[in-house]
């Protein structure tokens, strides 16, 4: 008695939220939309979905949580539906860059133009002098 | 010369607890049994595409690159590192490394900079625009041999970054540079960086495109067989 609708979405309104919102570049955001459009079509569902509600679905896709990839990976939505369909397909090769540290590092610095430090750098070592200095409580 | 005895004795035991403690931390912050929830795939080796053909120069490259990593780490550098059981004395061995490879790479302008961040998941990077590399201390500050071997992997894929934007540079410039191949590579290096695909934006399309490929295959044919994780 229901017929399930349809989502349709323009490639125009995709390419333009994708430069205009994300920051894409003309060419980053035309691959993105090829690599979108050959998703997984529950994946693909899931996306246009999420696109068009804002909400992501709940519990994994696939075998992915989709918030916890967003949230550690510190990627957008977007590219998180790729990878998600890129690791049903190819789960072994798509493992190695998704679940390994990065060589890419777009947003490393919270102020890339401090060449002191960035504020989320700890101290790395105790030099021997602080230890010195607490010698005395230590043994104390 | 007891309390003196004592203090390094200390010394020792803090530094390396200091290790010991970040192996913990490391060991969880990537997060990866909350973003995978099925069964995982045996294998999560640094992705090495075997079809990937090295040319005249780069077999150089590699063989030469790998007389250095043995001249300043041995035949087993994960071992060697791991040996050493302080930061500071891991910061002066990979020093040691990125200075003669500067040196063999003909890259001697391009900067330095390590930083130790154990809330990110980066290892290393290679910014042209500033012709500056960094490198993320925290991934040698572990007693994980895993994430031990793949600090040193980064390490030759963002030096190997810096060759090939130098080879666009170059070319470019009309200047010969011993590492580049040939006109058709320093196109192909060219047009990459123009139209470069980060991790954030499409992380499929930022593994396949042509600086990334040649990166991850010559850093990893540097490491093959070095690598004993």
């Amino acid at each position: 008695m229901f017929e399930q609708a349809k989502i349709t979405l323009k490639h125009s309104r995709l390419k333009n939220f994708l430069i205009s919102q994300l920051g894409y570049t003309d060419h980053s955001a035309e691959i993105t939309i090829s690599n979108l459009r050959n998703m997984h079509p529950d994946i693909l569902k899931a996306f246009l979905s999420w696109f068009t509600t804002g909400v992501l679905p709940e519990g994994t896709l696939f075998g992915i949580d989709l918030r916890n990839l967003i949230r550690y990976r510190k990627v957008n939505p977007v590219s998180a539906f790729i990878a998600v369909d890129w690791y049903h397909k190819d789960p072994e090769k798509a493992y190695t860059v998704l679940a390994l540290p990065r060589t890419d590092a777009s947003n490393l610095f919270v102020n890339p133009e401090d060449e002191s430090a960035p504020c989320r750098v700890r101290k790395y070592a105790v030099k021997i002098s602080d230890v010195t200095a607490n010698a005395d409580d230590l043994t104390a | 010369m007891a309390l003196a005895e004592a203090v390094i004795a200390v010394a020792g035991v803090v530094v390396s607890a200091l290790i010991i403690e970040t192996v913990e931390y490391i060991g969880t912050y990537l997060h990866n049994c909350d973003i995978f929830t099925d069964s995982q795939p045996d294998s999560a080796e640094f992705a090495y595409d075997k079809k990937y053909i090295l040319k005249e120069k780069d077999v150089l490259f590699v063989s030469q690159s790998k007389d250095v990593l043995r001249e300043v780490l041995g035949d087993s550098p994960v071992d060697r590192i791991l040996s050493l059981k302080s930061v500071d004395a891991r910061m002066k061995v990979l020093k040691e490394l990125t200075e003669k490879l500067s040196s063999l790479y003909g890259t001697e302008d391009t900067k330095i900079r390590i930083i130790y961040d154990a809330s990110t998941d980066v290892c290393g990077d290679y910014e042209k625009d500033k012709n500056r590399l960094i490198f993320n201390a925290a991934f040698l500050a572990t007693d994980n041999p895993y994430l031990t071997g793949h600090f040193l992997v980064t390490v030759f894929h963002e030096f190997r970054h810096v060759v090939q934007w130098k080879t666009v540079c170059d070319y470019n410039d009309g200047t010969e540079y011993k590492w580049c191949n040939d006109e058709t590579t320093a196109n192909g290096f060219a047009e990459g960086f123009a139209r470069y695909i980060s991790y954030e934006e499409n992380p499929l399309a930022y593994y396949n495109q042509f600086v990334e490929v040649d990166a991850r295959n010559v850093s990893m044919a540097i490491m093959e067989g070095r690598n004993n994780v």
